[in-house]
């Protein structure tokens, strides 16, 4: 099977996977309680005209599978539909907070990788030593704490008693107008929910790393390539990193398929006007569409880097694309 | 800048202190020069911002919370007002589904009711027990004195239950008469967002299996309740909660026969009640509608449609650096337009900032949008004002937007009573954009809302006939109703919206008038700034009604060096008439109101009027200009007037506000790059490498 057959299949296969994730997506929503109009209903007095018209506006007084044709050919166009909370259309919501969840969680994540890595590797290098272990406990430790009781922490430490950084928000209030400013007081509110991020996410890459190092320091060709006399700075980063990198492909492209949903919790506790709060307001007002929408963008990034990760790897590892 | 374009008559009024008396002492204001909502993500978050001083006042918060505020109160940074919620907690019967249907049946339920043990253990204590319906302290006489009460025993209601028919099956379960089989199982709606709310309705399945009643407890998010209770009224017995506004005729809506199904989802039809109700939101005078409410409390205790149970105690945190903070039962704590306009700061009196923490974005902040949104409607009461202001305490009128009104009674076109009421309006107001406030607005704003049908102010002008301007600052109602309570419809209850804004809106509904600007009233404070998800800035509105006479908050300031000069200009018409012989004069006054120095202006022909103020003579301090227009045109005279702040110094001017600090940052992200680079550098110099 040649490389552009071996493409194909993974291309067709992502397509695919994408049309039943659709499907899933509208079914799962058409079968949870409630009616939008209802909730809105509940605040005030509508008029009959009013509910008919929120009706039309949220194309429930159609057929279900009215429904699901224009679901899909909406979705596929840009277009899912306008929030039952703001009543706007949710592209225009999602585009808005798009640039924050970035900047935050992509940060985050490359500070991670970065230095999940040089932990995992360093600790590999020394296995059994007391760096190793103390890197291992660490590693563990951030990746099994509530992110939203390390958050609430960090902001009584360096928000209410020391005073370092802020307790909210992605600009200080008001916005700053001067552009480096701006720049800083951006940097300046974000240091908390990344420094929050990179010590739940580090833990997870550094304890990958350090497995396919093991794995591969135990291979034959490092024992020769030890023989051959090489030091071992050169045998750890010239031969045996390169070939454990290869499950860390994986890894990488999958943190960054789900880099727009991967801060909810963090987002929520340090008010970052990003997705993951898009995400939790909607969650709590029930805002179906805008769950719709946000998750089929999320699956269409997942997807997505699974299958650059699945062509990454056909390049990287011919074995993969000859079975 | 003054406005250019005077298309009526406006007289000049001095700018005396015009506070109003209140019973929590004299009201004007604000104190505050800009108030920041901050939008929180988490209400943990908020709380967060209320002990680091971020958050001066919350949006909500809850008596559970207590503990997570104690390191404030400890340390004396949060102060509290506490009190009874001016509202109720029960439990709603639809009392068209049998055997609901049975008052007997509904007085037996009321036997299973443990009060105590809700309020002891549902709410840790935290709530008053109640019997009857607007029993908060702030109700004063309008809560009854003699109602029907119900003891928890469930013997009496198996006793009751018995003495109708439903006897005990072999079974333990009681037997519908009406069938001869075992009774259907009652449905049992309680909302998983408030656990004191599944509690209740626990311990009353429990109660009611004890003594036989079948039951099918669904507890159930918001979402799943609210069509089946409000739309449908396809349930049971639901664990309802209700705010109770000032104006007790909300007794009414909740449960006069004609109200409509989503307020009266009790589906409670009682002629008697009815008539009681009628009295009490009709009755055109006050002994009238408080026989009413006494009546209608009675009956509906004796009728039980609904069993109140408890109003919960609150607890309203706030910054101890605030002053004179205002606590509204019936919005459940102090973060009220009150606070806002007239509380201080208690180190500085004029220019700090009150910070207020909101968990939401507001959703469409506007006058006339269809929802009461609690965010939207905290914004809307600084930025718009109401004719008349009902008194945070004694819930009697204050004179607002109106100085004073007249009632009398006046004959509808079809033989029926009705009133007409007439609003003097005070002459001294202006909306936020400059144009004068006037008598045409109220009858604008009346008929808009009216015509709109607006569903948030519908019924309180369901009895509007007519609204007519009587003079530039008179505007008179002509009502279907002689209520007592329609000066509170039509004065207190519809903020008033500028026409010459609104009268080119045809859909209200789904205006945003923030999109174009026109979020303008005449209140307190004028809106600056929205960055959703991030905050809403308003700022103090100089030309307010009620702003203290030394208050010079939200005056443009000029800071000028001694020796420099600062002109005005300006241009008046009337109609389409350029008006030449006016005075253009700005006066310097210092803080205590002594005249420092006056200027005359001269007029070119085209009508544009400069007047120049030279600070030569004037020594290094801080003044206020008053730039005044004034002519006389026909038998009125026009005028308009402006006032600024004027800095004149000897030196170069300073930063007043100084920006976040980031020396740490700066530091931090150094020693990053010091550390990093180190390391390369070592690196690369590392043998082997």
């Amino acid at each position: 099977m040649g490389l552009l057959s071996y493409v194909a299949k993974r291309v067709a296969f992502a397509i695919v996977t994408i049309i039943i994730i659709m499907t899933m997506n509208f079914v799962i929503f058409r079968m949870m309680p409630g009616n939008p109009v209802a909730m809105i209903a509940d605040m005030v007095r509508l008029r009959p005209e009013q509910v008919a018209r929120l009706y039309e506006l949220f194309g429930l007084d159609r057929p279900l599978w009215d429904q699901y044709i224009q679901y899909m050919i909406q979705s596929f166009r840009g277009f899912y539909g306008y929030s039952y909370y703001s009543q706007r259309p949710i592209a225009e919501d999602i585009m808005v907070r798009l640039p924050n969840t970035l900047l935050l969680v992509g940060t985050a994540t490359v500070v991670s990788i970065v230095l999940g890595m040089t932990v995992g590797i360093v600790a590999a290098a020394r296995r059994g030593s007391l760096v190793d272990i103390t890197a291992i406990s660490f590693g563990f430790l951030g990746n099994s704490v509530p992110i939203f009781w390390l958050g609430l922490i960090l902001l009584l430490i360096f928000g209410v008693d020391l005073k370092w950084f802020p307790i909210r928000g992605t600009t200080s209030v008001p916005t700053p107008t001067d552009p480096l400013a701006l720049v800083l007081d951006i940097m300046w509110h974000m240091t908390l929910p990344t420094f929050a991020l990179v010590i739940i996410l580090f833990g997870g890459y550094a304890l990958i790393m350090r497995a396919a190092m093991i794995d591969v320091l135990t291979e034959d060709y490092i024992q020769l390539a030890r023989a051959k006399g090489l030091d071992e700075r050169t045998v750890q980063y010239k031969h045996a990193l390169r070939n454990a990198m290869l499950p860390m492909v994986t890894v990488i492209a999958l943190a960054f398929g789900f880099l727009l949903s991967g801060a909810l919790l963090t987002e929520t506790v340090f008010s970052w006007y990003g997705l993951g709060r898009y995400i939790w307001d909607a969650i709590l007002k029930q805002d179906y569409p805008a769950l719709q929408g946000i998750f089929f963008i999320i699956s269409v990034m997942v997807v997505a880097a699974n299958l650059i990760a699945d062509l990454v790897y056909g390049f990287l590892d011919p074995r993969i694309r000859q079975e | 800048m003054i406005a250019s374009t005077l298309l009526m008559s406006f007289l000049v009024q001095p700018m005396a202190s015009a506070a109003v008396s209140s019973s929590i002492g004299p009201l004007e204001g604000p104190y505050f020069k800009e108030i920041r909502f901050k939008i929180f993500a988490s209400s943990e978050a908020e709380v967060v911002g209320l002990l680091s001083g971020d958050v001066d006042i919350m949006d909500f918060f809850e008596a559970e919370q207590i503990p997570d505020i104690q390191p404030g109160l400890t340390d004396g940074s949060i102060e509290t007002a506490q009190s009874a919620e001016q509202g109720m907690w029960g439990f709603s019967f639809q009392c068209e589904r049998y055997p609901l249907t049975l008052t007997k049946f509904r007085q037996a339920i009321n036997h299973l009711v443990d009060k105590d043990k809700y309020v002891r253990e549902g709410l840790q204590g935290l709530a008053y027990v109640i019997e009857t319906f607007i029993e908060s302290p702030g109700y004063g006489p309008w809560a009854a004195t003699e109602y029907k009460t119900y003891d928890f025993n469930p013997t009496k209601a198996g006793e009751i239950l018995d003495s109708i028919g439903f006897v005990k099956g072999p079974d333990g379960k009681r037997i519908d008469p009406l069938t001869g089989e075992t009774m259907r199982p009652l449905v049992i709606i309680a909302r998983t967002e408030h656990p004191h709310r599944i509690f209740s309705a626990r311990e009353l399945a429990a109660q009611m299996d004890i003594v036989g009643i079948p039951y099918d407890l669904q507890e159930v998010p918001r979402s799943v309740a609210s069509p089946l209770v409000f739309l449908e009224q396809n349930y049971d017995i639901y664990t309802s909660g209700w705010g109770g506004g000032p104006d007790v005729d909300w007794l009414w809506d909740i449960f006069h026969s004609t109200s409509p199904p989503s307020q009266n989802y009790q589906m409670f039809k009682n002629a008697t009640v009815d008539a009681a109700l009628d009295k009490l939101k009709f009755g055109s005078t006050y002994e009238e509608c408080l026989e009413g409410s006494h009546e209608a409390q009675y009956l509906l205790s004796e009728q039980v449609p609904f069993i109140p149970l408890y109003a919960k105690a609150y607890l309203s945190p706030y910054n101890s650096r605030l002053k004179d903070v205002v606590d509204l039962p019936w919005w459940a704590g102090v973060t009220n337009s009150f606070t806002m306009t007239f509380a201080t700061d208690k180190t500085q009196k004029y220019g700090s900032v009150l910070n207020v923490g909101w968990t939401s974005d507001p959703q469409q902040p506007s006058p006339m949008f269809e929802i009461n949104w609690w965010w939207d409607t905290m914004l809307n009461n600084v930025i718009y004002d109401y004719l008349v202001q009902l008194d945070p305490t004694t819930f009697e009128e204050l004179p607002w937007l109106a100085e004073s009104w007249t009632s009398e009674p006046w004959t509808t076109p079809e033989g029926g009573d009705g009133l007409k009421l007439s609003f003097n309006l005070r002459d001294d107001v202006t909306w936020h954009d400059g144009k004068p406030f006037t008598a045409d607005d109220v009858v604008f704003t009346w008929t808009y809302a009216k015509e709109q049908v607006n569903p948030v102010y519908i019924s309180y002008l369901k009895g509007l006939q007519k609204a007519e301007v009587e003079d530039t600052y008179t505007a008179a109602a002509y009502l279907n109703t002689t209520s007592f309570w329609a000066l509170h419809w039509v004065g207190a209850n519809i903020p008033m919206i500028p026409k010459h804004i609104w009268e080119n809106i045809e859909d209200s509904v789904t205006y945003q008038p923030i999109a174009d600007g026109n979020l303008i009233g005449t209140g307190p404070y004028k809106f600056k700034e929205y960055k959703p998800g991030e905050y809403v800035l308003v700022e103090a509105n100089p030309k307010w009604f009620l702003k203290p006479a030394d208050s010079t908050l939200g005056y443009t300031t000029y800071t000028l060096t001694q020796g420099d000069t600062k002109s005005f200009t300006d241009k008046f018409t009337v109609g389409t008439t350029v008006i030449t012989n006016g005075t253009y004069t700005a006066t310097v006054m210092t803080g205590a109101g002594a005249t420092v120095k006056s200027f005359t202006g001269t007029v070119a022909e085209d009508g544009t009027y400069t007047v120049t103020v030279d600070t030569a003579t004037i020594s290094p301090g801080t003044y206020t200009v008053t730039v005044e227009f004034s002519a006389p045109v026909t038998v009125v005279g026009i005028g308009a007037r402006d006032d600024y702040n004027l800095v004149v110094q000897a030196t170069q001017p300073v930063v007043e506000e100084t920006p976040p600090d980031y020396t740490l940052y700066y530091a931090l992200v150094g020693a990053v790059v010091v550390i990093a680079a180190g390391y390369v550098v070592m690196r690369r110099r590392a043998p082997g490498a």
